[in-house]
């Protein structure tokens, strides 16, 4: 059984000297690739940006579910309907 | 005794500085933080509203939750779905990020309570949202919403939905 590997893409960046140089001596001493660790830096700063941002990225079958979501939205559950009645009676309103 | 309904054992209010954050518990020491550090500023720059429950009795925060707007990228959408969409690509939403319980106050309903609150509170608002969306701070967190029949997303387990329209429908 194979195991499907990511789709990858080119990323090009000139980088200062200092920060290769930093690079090379992390990579040797870790004993793994300079990519290895590039991807886990960026990887880990992106991901915590957007959070930050509270920037809403959705891949393409989460926003194909939500289009058909809101194009056929689906009616309350009675769950729902009897945890609205439940506030409103808790709430006095 | 008769057990007092929640909305009179609490006032639901916009945070402000007078109200205790340093004392808040919930387990999750990430949601704690955030309204002890947090959470005041980003109401002050009007990034989110703070909402707190506070005990009516003691004046202790029992627990909050934040409100913000979110603008949900709709950009890979294959042709023939994202034409029916009104304003792709991308979708008006409110984003509850953040909702906790203090640990004094759990089992009480109290975290339904406040997502029931939130849900009062943006449905009849008169601007234009079509997407409620929560997010879990972590996995563990998954479980409450789903109580609530929000819809889950394929791959990304921390976020999860109701439109507006199933929403107005529970009040209906």
């Amino acid at each position: 059984m194979s195991v499907a590997s990511p789709e990858m893409k080119r990323l090009e960046a000139r980088i200062p000297a200092r920060i290769k140089e930093q690079l090379e001596q992390a990579a040797s001493l870790a004993g793994r690739s300079q990519t290895d660790i590039i991807i886990e830096a960026i990887g880990g700063k992106a991901q915590q940006i957007i959070r930050e941002h509270e920037a809403i990225v959705l891949g393409r079958k989460d926003q194909i579910k939500l289009a058909k979501a809101l194009l056929n939205p689906p009616k309350a559950t009675a769950n729902q309907k009897r945890r609205a009645k439940w506030y409103l009676e808790e709430s006095g309103s | 005794m008769t057990r007092k309904k929640l909305g009179e054992r609490y006032r639901i209010e916009p945070l402000t500085r007078k109200h205790n954050r340093k004392d808040f518990r919930c387990g999750v020491p990430a949601l704690d933080l955030y309204l002890q550090k947090q959470a005041l500023q980003d109401s002050r720059k009007n990034v989110a509203t703070v909402f707190v429950a506070v005990d009516a009795a003691t004046d202790a925060v029992h627990g909050f939750y934040t409100l913000s707007t979110a603008g949900i990228a709709m950009d890979r959408l294959p042709a023939s779905l994202a034409r029916k969409l009104p304003r792709y690509p991308s979708l008006p939403a409110i984003l509850l990020g953040r909702l906790a319980v203090h640990t004094d106050a759990q089992g009480q309903k109290l975290g339904s309570y406040l997502l029931y609150d939130a849900f009062a509170r943006v449905l009849p608002l008169d601007i234009g949202w079509a997407i409620f969306l929560v997010n879990a701070k972590d996995e563990s967190l998954v479980p409450f919403y789903q109580q609530f029949d929000f819809q889950s997303f394929e791959d990304d387990h921390l976020h999860l939905f109701l439109t507006r329209h199933t929403m107005a429908d529970m009040f209906s």
